[in-house]
């Protein structure tokens, strides 16, 4: 799971939430969006609790 | 010809301006330098023209200690606030021409109503400006990123504000981790301008490692903060790629920057918490799209969970229809099966007793012809003579016919 940003993440959970809906999605399918899905929250969520400064530079003077 | 010696020439000033001038009057001016040595402020005072750098009239001006001491208490921060260059002030000052020092000002009282009201008079001066040039909004059209997560920081360590606002956003409940990165101004007095546009500039050079600028000081009079009431800091931050945060700590009105700004905020931890919230609606964001995912997919697995069941119970169903129908048939075939076995059987054994009499009688008819006899009890021969009672009705069959006869008791019972 790249480093994807939080718009880009939104987006996604969006656009498979409204698959969903049409409710075409075969089972198989379901499987593998549901774990998208969780992907997808528990990235943003760690992204949000993130510890580390992935943006040393940042701080370089 | 007639020639004044300098001293009798400037005595001669400093006695008209005290017989003109004799007590102190109220002037308006704009301070253009400022210095202070040994507690006495020494001040260049000018009047500029309509195109701001035409210098009309300049004259200097002295305010002892004691009479700022006096002042400050009286105004307070104020006091600071207004003995800043470039600020217009309106005082008190009695005239005196010294025949060394030449004309000074010695000022006794300030006014900051006037300079107040001069300040509003600029801000709406700005704002006009600002609202020709449609500046007023740009900076709100930045669409603000789902998190604000990377904040550039205009602020001085020292400002109260600066040191609240970051323990606001570490002590958030949630586990939010933000970074921000300070960019050290002043903020306050006439260096702010100056500075502020440099952090700004600064800021526009890594403006991919931010998601916003904050521009935050804590608490200060109005006058403080007239220096955030700058066209050239607005039109900065109208221009700033990134949406600006302002948290300028004031409740009396709205700074220019306020205006112009994307948000603006009264004090620093309000700024703080404005970021929290962006987090906090974002994970809700992600919550809620959860929550749906799952009952749509639970839905979707409910469902084809019942359409299983019923493709099963159809299958059932089928199953039990053609089995009941299979056993009806069989059963059914099994009674007719019967059914034309008993016909079967009865028939075959109608033939055969057909056939067994016609061979009975064959056999009996050659028997008889051959001078044997056949006795019959009703239909059944008489094979033994257990076969029949005293009284019994015989028959017996002869080749040539019948005789009918009765059973008699043996002579020897």
């Amino acid at each position: 799971m790249k480093n994807i940003k939080y718009e880009t993440a939104l987006k996604e959970l969006q656009e498979i939430v409204e698959v969903l809906q049409e409710g075409t999605t075969s089972i198989d399918e379901l499987s593998d969006k549901a774990k998208r899905a969780s992907q997808l929250i528990d990235f943003c969520r760690n992204k949000l609790r993130q510890a580390e400064q992935d943006l040393d530079g940042l701080f370089g003077e | 010809m007639q020639s004044f010696s300098l001293f009798e020439l400037n005595e001669y000033l400093r006695r008209i301006i005290a017989l003109n001038i004799p007590s102190a009057i109220w002037v308006k001016a704009e301070i253009a330098q400022l210095a202070n040595s040994r507690g006495h402020l020494y001040l260049e005072l000018v009047q500029k023209g309509e195109e701001e750098q035409e210098i009309l009239a300049q004259s200097s001006a002295i305010i002892w200690e004691n009479t700022y001491r006096s002042l400050r208490r009286k105004i307070g921060k104020d006091l600071d606030a207004l003995l800043q260059e470039g600020m217009e002030v309106q005082f008190k000052a009695t005239v005196k021409f010294h025949e060394r020092y030449g004309l000074k000002l010695f000022i006794e009282e300030i006014d900051p109503v006037f300079t107040l009201g001069k300040l509003a008079l600029q801000k709406q001066d700005i704002l006009a400006k600002l609202q020709e040039l449609d500046l007023l909004e740009v900076n709100k059209q930045i669409p603000l990123p789902p998190v604000l997560q990377n904040l550039a920081v205009i602020s001085s360590l020292t400002a109260a504000g600066y040191q609240d606002f970051l323990q606001q956003l570490s002590e958030n409940p949630y586990g939010y981790q933000f970074r921000c990165r300070l960019f050290p101004t002043a903020m306050q007095g006439q260096e702010v301008e100056k500075e502020v546009l440099r952090k700004l500039k600064a800021i526009r050079l890594r403006q991919v490692d931010f998601d916003a600028v904050v521009i935050i000081r804590g608490g200060g009079s109005r006058l403080d903060l007239a220096a955030f009431d700058s066209f050239e800091l607005s039109k900065a931050i109208a221009r700033c790629p990134l949406p600006v945060l302002t948290g300028i700590g004031h409740d009396i009105d709205e700074s220019v920057l306020d205006k112009v700004a994307h948000q603006s905020l009264k004090t620093p931890t309000a700024v703080a918490d404005f970021i929290i919230q962006s987090a906090l609606t974002f994970e809700s964001q992600l919550t809620e799209l959860g929550l749906r995912f799952e009952s749509l997919a639970r839905a979707q697995l409910h469902s084809a969970q019942l359409r299983i069941e019923i493709q099963q119970q159809q299958i059932f169903q089928n199953c039990r229809e053609q089995f009941n129908s299979q056993t009806f048939q069989l059963k059914l075939l099994n009674s007719q099966l019967k059914q034309a076995v008993k016909l079967g059987i009865k028939e075959n054994r109608n033939e055969l007793s057909q056939l067994e009499q016609m061979v009975n009688l064959l056999q009996v008819e050659t028997q008889l012809k051959r001078g044997y006899s056949l006795t019959l009890k009703g239909e059944k021969i008489v094979k033994s003579v257990n076969d029949v009672q005293v009284g019994d009705q015989l028959k017996t069959l002869l080749a040539d016919g019948n005789i009918q006869s009765e059973v008699l008791p043996n002579e020897t019972e």
